[in-house]
């Protein structure tokens, strides 16, 4: 680079940083000499056009309803508008100076764009990447650049600008998510027709051929293997099917102590034999849940079952029920059939003393097929994920390695579509 | 004399078919046992001569198991009809019902449960 650039971009980098304090001195200063010297009529008028310049694009750069940050060609931020700063959950000055490097998402996709923005001639048009926080949270924007020249039309700088698209992108995944379920759910149908028809066709052919032989017979042993293969074969198809394909909520008002009651009676024997002591803690003014009991059962077991076999050597499993409000934005509450701008939940957390989930299973625990368990066929917490969202709830959970987990389901208590 | 009873198996999987055959001809009752392959193949044995106890299918190309069941029993109300699905659901089991199923079972099942029910319609 040569020399006579070098300085005019420590000029353009000085004159950025210092802009904003600048022109607000400025303007002050303007106001001053328009109040002592009246009669400097010439002045006046220049400095008035210089102000109205100045404010006209300062309120268009800040007002702008999308970030802006500009770069010089280390990737370091030369300037920054108001709504970048606060989308990244900086002040403007903690962001002038630092590298966008340091911005940039760790994903693949998020250092693919990064690569490509110091590349000359190429601009960036509504690419989706992720943009760390200052508090360590990720937001997704569609992110557009553009270069900057100098006066000599040398590349010298590159401006970004970015909306924050976060929301759209979550409902995006979702909707992808339920039209990935819901070809799930029409394949099943042929699956189950293509695969269960065989298996009962191989289920009675065994039957009668056991039939013929005689009851010491040997062979006897070997027909009751396929038997009990074709069963096993037919188990995990039911559980798919679970998870593929749930039967419609039946739906009314249900006391969440008295499922979580009767749930213990069914497994408390299992507890007790592997020194596991259950206790519950139902807060008071806990709303009923508007939720299928049958398949809220089903869950129960499920989180129950999961936390019983984390902990072989005894522990607790503690539930814990409150009563949890969340706001509705104006246009949401014709979508959710509601009246007010509050929707009750009641949240159920289940915790559990044992031997806890590492950092790298827990984004996959929801998934089919995903288990940890020799035995197990992974379709639990798939299942119970599909039953909540089906229910219209939400579940989450946090977990911390040899300390235990907690399930976290917050279960709508009003009546939804 | 008593009339020799009749009993029909419906289902394009021929492994099932024939097994359940094999099932029902050896059982204790004194019965006539049929299959059909088809929806259609069950209606011309039905309006031949009527049937005590159909056992159907429901997914079967042509004319479905959930019609067959409507036909048949508009044909002789008397016969009494199970409906073998290879993908249960409510919906079905609830419009198999309302066509005049007695029992809906699905596969796979215990070979020795539907010839324990069989014998008890028969008789």
């Amino acid at each position: 680079m040569s020399s006579k650039i070098q300085k005019q971009k420590k000029i353009f980098t000085l004159l950025n940083s210092k802009f904003s304090s600048l022109a607000e001195e400025s303007a002050s200063h303007v106001s001053q000499i328009l109040e002592d010297e009246p009669e400097n009529s010439l002045k006046n008028s220049q400095y008035r056009l210089i102000d109205k310049v100045y404010n006209f694009y300062k309120s268009i750069i800040q007002n702008i309803n999308g970030g802006l940050i500009t770069l010089d060609l280390e990737g370091e931020i030369t300037f920054v508008n108001r709504i970048a700063a606060q989308k990244l959950g900086y002040l403007i000055n903690e962001l002038l100076g630092k590298n966008i490097s340091d911005l940039f998402g760790e994903d693949d996709d998020s250092q693919k764009i990064l690569r490509m923005l110091f590349v000359p001639g190429k601009r960036i048009d509504e690419k989706e990447v992720s943009f760390l926080q200052k508090d360590g949270g990720r937001i997704i924007v569609g992110l557009t650049t553009s270069p900057i020249h100098d006066e000599d039309n040398q590349f010298d700088g590159i401006v970004l600008l970015f909306r924050d698209v976060t929301e759209v992108s979550h409902l995006k995944l979702q909707i992808e998510r339920m039209e990935r379920l819901a070809l799930l759910g029409e394949l099943s149908a042929g699956i189950a027709h293509e695969i269960r028809n065989p298996l009962a066709g191989i289920k009675a052919a065994a039957q009668v051929l056991e039939e013929t032989f005689a009851e010491e017979d040997k062979r006897v042993q070997i027909v009751e293997r396929i038997v009990r293969e074709v069963d096993k074969a037919n188990r995990l198809l039911t559980e798919f099917f679970k998870f593929a394909r749930p039967t419609k909520p039946k739906l009314n008002f249900y006391d969440l102590d008295m499922i979580i009651d009767g749930v213990y009676l069914l497994l408390a024997p299992k507890m007790l034999k592997r020194n596991i002591e259950f206790s519950t803690g139902f807060g008071k003014g806990v709303p009923r849940a508007y939720i299928d009991e049958t398949q809220l059962e089903q869950v129960f077991i499920n989180i129950f079952l999961n936390a019983i076999d984390s902990m072989p050597k005894g522990g607790s499993l503690k539930i814990v029920t409150s009563a949890k409000k969340f706001h509705v934005l104006d246009n949401e509450k014709e979508k959710l059939a509601v009246n007010n701008n509050e929707l009750n939940y009641a949240l159920v957390e289940i915790s559990d003393t044992g031997i806890g989930i590492s950092r790298d299973n827990l984004e996959k625990i929801f998934n089919p097929f995903f288990t940890s368990k020799a035995e197990g066929l992974g379709l639990g917490l798939s299942i119970c994920s599909r039953l909540i969202e089906e229910n219209g709830g939400k579940i989450d959970v946090v977990s911390e390695e040899g300390k235990g987990t907690t399930f976290i389901l917050a279960l709508p208590a009003f009546i939804h579509k | 004399m008593s009339k020799v009873k009749r009993l029909l198996i419906v289902d394009d999987e021929e492994t099932l078919t024939f097994s359940l055959y094999q099932t029902f001809i050896n059982a204790p009752m004194e019965c006539e046992v049929l299959t059909a392959a088809s929806g259609l193949e069950a209606v011309s044995k039905v309006e031949e001569k009527p049937f005590d106890v159909v056992i159907t299918d429901i997914k079967m190309p042509g004319l479905d198991g959930l019609d067959l069941v409507a036909m048949i029993k508009a044909h002789n109300p008397n016969t009494r009809v199970i409906v073998m699905t290879a993908y249960g659901s409510d919906e079905r089991e609830e419009q198999a019902y309302q066509r005049g199923a007695e029992k809906y079972i699905e596969k796979p099942f215990d070979i020795h449960e539907i010839r324990d029910l069989v014998i008890k319609m028969i008789s």
